[in-house]
């Protein structure tokens, strides 16, 4: 067989390994509603040493809830952009009796069930991240 | 030993005897009875794909009822998959059961699919208790006959098909009918519908090696139609829509050669531990998969298999905290794909003990474990339903809380066997240099490694003197033991 003719039949053999798993996928992939979050480097930041995560400032130091970026996407037009810091402290899962604490299990538990985007803005761009739910723990 | 006692004894040793003898006759009853329907009944050949493909029967237990000059041996069946009605008449879950009558010295086998009307009682998975069920069987034998159909309301029996063949499970429903003066007042309604079920399966063709898949193909959908005559509701909405199952699933198994390995109804995608490590931490890694205790075996065979979490264990210069804080090792869940990914310093484990290499690598899979049982939607794991009620009784530091209260001991073990059976060079240094073997104290105070926070709850319900004698272990011995090569220089 000329190499050419093997290249296209490996370029075939992807394409439709590909269109049957996405195939797949599509079936198993649920409707979620989205939350948008804009990334303000104060309450939500970057951490410049764990690349593609974004950490919130409430935590305790060894256990942190965390998102990781999966997809960026552009010229997403959200109707309505959230303010994560009073979305968290807000809710029940920030936990407030003489010492703040955060239910980070429920916190995460509560959050896969919409796909969250994250909106970081720059002078050029803007920038739309959609990331997973995360939590990192510190050993 | 007075006579009378031996007398007395003597009744009581024969009556348990009789008593066992008796149980054992009715289980070899039992068994043969299972036997003679497990070999007669054929569900691959029924022409109702759903009972062919997705009912398994429970041929282990076999009632045995006899009334007048009837025997009725029963078995229930069960889907494998459950599936759905949407319906407003009908209860939503199909029941399944597996009936033989011998009568007037002939033997007839029955296969009933069980609609149950919405108000009636759950089909009891007996017909011989049917006084307030109502709803239609679909009656088939046992090689996948469509014999017709028998109607029951409120534990009376109509052969509403009219067929001969099921008269004799007609007569047996009404030998246990006994119409109460309330009940019999009320006119019995034994018109039926014919009723349209489509049943729509997706067709998929698995090919692995071994526990991996290597490709999962989509064959295309089969859609099947099937008749059922059902009892019309006397008191239920006029106008009733077809039936509509919901899809179910179909995996013809492969393997990589293309030879068939089998059907199954349902799919897990086989998980397993990515190594990425390099250096010494893949070594020992790579020994501690090996050569590790029961506690390491168990530990890690919870992400292989059929598990529904990965890990991706790898190494990095350095790992940092959300701080900016260099530390030893890190462990994450993603909640988008169920991963679980381990970091380990590589900086840290240059300047560490072999020994204390091992502990930092079972530190970081602990907390996968622990994440995964916290994480588990499997209701049947009751390993990780005991670790959320442990893990929910801590504030604050709740996953090294967990981990002092639920690993500690077998974390000592696994330093224990890992030192004298694998560090073996080490282990016998120490033992030249102190003139006997670690004591178990040293273990601890490697375990408590990483564990010494504030918010430990264990580590801070310990006496000030006892945390100074696990740090003074610790500073003092543990921290001099030393680094075996290996593996490759490593």
């Amino acid at each position: 067989m000329s190499k050419f003719k093997i290249f296209v039949f490996l370029g075939c053999t992807l394409v439709i390994h590909l269109f049957f798993l996405n195939n797949l996928q599509a079936q198993q992939k649920i409707k979620k509603d989205t939350l948008y979050f804009k990334i303000d480097n104060s309450y939500l930041f970057e951490n410049k040493n764990i690349p593609k995560t974004f950490f919130i400032e409430d935590g305790n130091g060894h256990t942190e809830f965390c998102f990781q970026e999966a997809e960026i996407l552009f010229d997403l037009k959200p109707i309505r952009v959230l303010d994560l810091k009073y979305f968290i402290r807000n809710s029940k899962f920030f936990i407030n009796q003489g010492k703040t604490a955060l239910d980070i299990k429920g916190l995460v538990d509560f959050m896969k069930n919409y796909k969250i985007i994250l909106i970081r803005e720059s002078d050029e761009k803007t920038e739309y991240i959609k990331v997973d739910v995360s939590i990192m723990i510190f050993g | 030993m007075s006579m009378h006692k031996f007398i007395k004894y003597s009744v009581c040793f024969f009556i348990v005897l009789l008593f066992l003898s008796c149980n054992n006759d009715e289980l070899v009853k039992n068994q043969e009875n299972a036997k003679t329907v497990k070999t007669d009944l054929e569900l691959a050949k029924f022409s109702n794909p759903n009972i062919a493909q997705n009912v398994e029967a429970d041929f282990e237990n076999v009632n045995v009822i006899e009334k007048d000059n009837f025997k009725i041996s029963e078995f229930s069946a069960k889907e494998k998959v459950v599936n759905t009605f949407e319906s407003d008449v009908l209860q939503s879950h199909l029941k399944y059961q597996g009936v033989t009558i011998e009568s007037d010295g002939k033997s007839q086998s029955y296969f009933l699919e069980v609609f149950t009307l919405a108000k009636s009682a759950v089909y009891p998975e007996t017909i011989t208790n049917l006084k307030d069920f109502t709803g239609g069987l679909n009656v088939y034998s046992f090689n996948g006959e469509n014999l017709g159909s028998v109607v029951v309301r409120n534990g009376k029996a109509a052969n509403v098909s009219g067929k001969n063949e099921l008269d004799v499970l007609t007569k047996a429903i009404n030998l246990f009918y006994a119409p109460s003066n309330i009940t019999s007042k009320i006119p019995l309604c034994d018109a039926t519908y014919t009723q349209t079920v489509w049943l729509t399966q997706d067709v998929w063709r698995i090919i692995s090696n071994g526990p991996k898949i290597l490709e999962v193909i989509y064959v295309g959908e089969k859609v099947t139609k099937t008749i059922n005559i059902l009892p019309y509701p006397c008191d239920g909405p006029v106008d009733i829509e077809a039936i509509k199952l919901q899809r179910i699933a179909h995996y013809a198994n492969y393997d990589q050669n293309g030879q068939y390995l089998g059907e199954s109804s349902t799919f897990n995608f086989s998980t397993q531990i990515t190594n990425n490590l390099t250096g010494k931490a893949k070594c020992i890694n790579d020994l501690l998969n090996q050569k590790g205790n029961s506690f390491v075996e168990k530990l890690l065979s919870n992400f292989e298999g059929t598990a529904k979490f990965n890990i991706v264990i790898g190494s990095a210069d350095k790992v940092f905290n959300k701080s900016n804080e260099e530390i030893n090792g890190s462990t994450t869940y993603n909640g988008g794909s169920n991963d679980l990914q381990i970091l380990i310093s590589t900086s840290r484990v240059e300047g560490i003990s072999s020994l204390e290499t091992a502990r930092l690598i079972l530190h970081e899979y602990i907390h996968a474990d622990m994440l995964r049982k916290l994480f588990s939607t499997d209701i049947n794991d009751i390993e990780a339903a005991n670790f959320r009620e442990v893990y929910s009784r801590y504030a604050g530091e709740q996953y090294h809380s967990a981990m002092a209260n639920q690993y500690m001991s077998g974390m000592k073990g696994a330093l224990k066997d890992f030192h004298k059976y694998v560090l073996r060079e080490d282990f016998d240094k120490f033992v030249n240099y102190y003139g006997k073997e670690p004591s178990d104290e040293l273990y601890e105070a490697m375990a408590w490694n990483g564990l010494k926070e504030v918010d430990v709850v264990a580590w801070n319900n310990l006496t000030p003197e006892k945390k100074a004698s696990i740090d003074a272990m610790y500073n003092n011995v543990a921290k001099k033991l030393t680094q075996v090569r290996l593996c490759d220089n490593k």
